[in-house]
């Protein structure tokens, strides 16, 4: 009995929900709009832009790995070449 | 794609679009932004439609998601005021101090519908979206679960627990006073 009280209860205060009015949107918010839509044209990069930039990134940063780890391949082979010294020494 | 020019799409649901945005922000100038928001996305994808059946759905649909995530924005902005401001109640400042300025409610209902609103604030997301298009915007409980993405029934579900949680949101406030 209670908890129908309480629903009672409840939709007396939801009531009050259809006192609310639709209300018009002011007569410029069309305009704000459309200069919104005008502006984020003008921001926007160009996705071929985007694309090329990305495209170039990935193969300069390729590049370094491909580079580094040819150097350091180079380096190997030159710690190599100095441990098998056949120098002489002056006895 | 719509037969109808973008204009002419706003001619039709703008009314609709900043009504909703203004239960969600009960403010007349943050459902301006909002409105402004939904209507820049509605002209990027409209082109994506097959049928205008399917346009006030979609768009009631953005309308609520951007609703959502301006509130989302403006709580995060709150939460880090909050931060400097010891010992302050988050929850009774919610309750008390309001934006409250809906242009479509009457001066003599505006302490009444304030307080509800504040209640309702605190419901989560889904169970104020369903209020609002449901009790608000008197919207079909069908249309309304199309455009939540739910069942009916899970709709019926979700109304019922919004309600339980309003009394008992209701409640405590009056026990605190």
């Amino acid at each position: 009995m209670s908890s129908k009280t309480s629903n009672q209860q409840m939709e007396n205060s939801l009531e009050l929900l259809n006192s609310i009015r639709t209300v018009t949107p002011p007569k410029d918010l069309l305009l704000k709009i459309e200069r919104k839509i005008e502006n984020n044209k003008q921001n926007v990069i160009p996705l071929r832009w985007v694309k090329a930039a990305a495209a170039i990134f990935i193969c300069v940063f390729f590049t370094e790995v491909y580079l580094l780890s040819n150097k350091t391949q180079a380096d190997d082979l030159s710690e190599l070449i100095v441990t098998v010294d056949y120098t002489l020494y002056n006895e | 794609m719509p037969t109808m020019t973008f204009s002419e799409i706003y001619k039709l649901f703008g009314g609709m679009v900043y009504n909703v945005a203004l239960q969600y922000t009960q403010n007349g100038q943050d459902a301006e932004e909002v409105t402004q928001d939904v209507f820049v996305l509605v002209h990027e994808k409209m082109n994506a439609f097959r049928n205008d059946a399917e346009l006030k759905t979609w768009i009631y649909r953005i309308a609520v998601n951007k609703s959502l995530d301006f509130l989302r924005a403006k709580k995060a902005v709150k939460r880090w005021s909050f931060l400097s401001a010891k010992g302050i109640d988050e929850k009774k400042y919610e309750m008390v101090h309001s934006e409250f300025n809906h242009p479509g409610v009457q001066l003599e209902q505006k302490e009444a519908l304030a307080f509800l609103f504040s209640c309702i604030n605190q419901l989560n997301e889904k169970q104020k979206t369903a209020i609002i298009l449901v009790r608000i915007e008197g919207i079909s409980m069908d249309e309304a679960s199309s455009i939540m993405g739910l069942s009916y029934k899970a709709l019926e579900s979700v109304i019922g627990r919004a309600k339980i949680k309003l009394q008992n949101i209701i409640n405590e406030s009056k026990e605190d006073e």
